[in-house]
């Protein structure tokens, strides 16, 4: 028996004109000439720079903020200068009209271990002065177990 | 991907002297076949060779993103689809495109061909193949318009010559029961 044709069967398809082989020569041609491609060396050394300026700009603006964070010892520097004309004199008159103003903590903590070589607040001060005032004035030494560094 | 194909596109996307040689290498294997491809959507000679410049354009900067897994045929071809596709929706929209010749011959015999023009059936079928899967639409292109022969396919798409008679055998089928619930209409 004779097969039914296909749909298909009754479609030819027509032949299409193809450019030939020379068209797709120069297609390629011009296709690569206008849209140039840099070799990978080139793109790697471009890559290299980049990143070697953004590490620069990196170290800049944080050498820049660091600089800032300095600020404070310029400061103390500032606060010796001026306390280098005031002689010794007025700084134990100073310290002695206020010494309840300030704890013994205080008085440490304001002056660098360089001043405080120079000033010695107790070096002119004999131990009976000392139990003498501790007496007059009924201080209680328990309350200061912790800090009597002197005894 | 063939082993000439894998240097090629390496030398394509490493750049430098080799990369013209090798891409003029692609063009000539697959501009061909493009070229029917496109022409077979938008009918122009003109348009044709446009659209085809677009996709060798878009093929040549997309290259460094081609992913090697899939086969290098499959993605040239979806470029030329959708590129194909987009520039004849334009077309259409400017009402400008004229038809050069036609693609397909109706040989009379079939009762429900004879009824329509071969423009209006070729439309039914460029509808059909539109709504096929991407690898059925490609090995029937390539073995129904093309005559190419399974050998020929396999080695353009890497899909076995058993698996390729399968698909256009499958692709035949539903492009007729659609061809078939046209003509009927």
């Amino acid at each position: 028996m004779k097969k039914e044709k296909d749909i298909l069967d009754h479609l030819s398809p027509e032949k299409i004109n193809t450019p030939d082989n020379e068209f797709f020569e120069s297609l390629s041609t011009k296709v690569a000439k206008q849209n140039p491609r840099p070799h990978i060396k080139t793109r790697v050394l471009t890559k290299i720079i980049s990143m070697s300026l953004a590490t620069a700009a990196v170290l800049l603006i944080a050498f820049v903020l660091f600089k800032d964070f300095t600020q404070p010892i310029k400061e103390l520097k500032v606060e010796q200068d001026i306390l280098f004309d005031v002689n010794d004199e007025e700084i134990y008159a100073y310290v002695d009209e206020h010494l309840d103003d300030f704890t013994t903590e205080e008085i440490e903590e304001s002056f660098s271990d360089d001043i405080g070589s120079e000033l010695d607040l107790f070096s002119n001060i004999s131990q009976d002065e000392i139990m003498d005032y501790i007496e007059n004035e009924n201080i209680d030494l328990d309350e200061f177990e912790d800090e009597l560094l002197i005894f | 991907m063939k082993s000439d194909e894998i240097i090629w596109v390496n030398q394509i996307v490493s750049g430098g002297p080799d990369a013209e040689n090798a891409f003029k290498a692609l063009t000539l294997r697959y501009g061909p076949k493009l070229y029917n491809q496109i022409f077979r959507i938008v009918q122009n000679d003109v348009i044709a060779k446009d659209v085809l410049q677009n996709v060798f354009i878009k093929i040549w900067k997309n290259l460094p993103s081609y992913k090697k897994e899939s086969n290098l045929y499959t993605w040239i071809y979806r470029i030329t689809h959708n590129e194909a596709l987009s520039t004849l929706a334009h077309e259409n929209r400017r009402k400008h495109l004229s038809i050069d010749s036609s693609i397909i011959q109706v040989i009379p015999g079939h009762h429900g061909l004879d009824a329509f023009e071969g423009e209006q059936v070729y439309q039914f079928l460029r509808d059909a193949i539109e709504m096929l899967p991407e690898k059925q639409a490609i090995v029937f292109e390539l073995k129904y318009f093309e005559n190419l022969k399974y050998s020929e396919i396999s080695k353009f798409t890497g899909t076995s010559e058993g698996a390729l008679k399968a698909s256009y055998h499958i692709a035949k089928e539903k492009i007729t029961n659609f061809l078939r619930a046209k003509l009927n209409h």
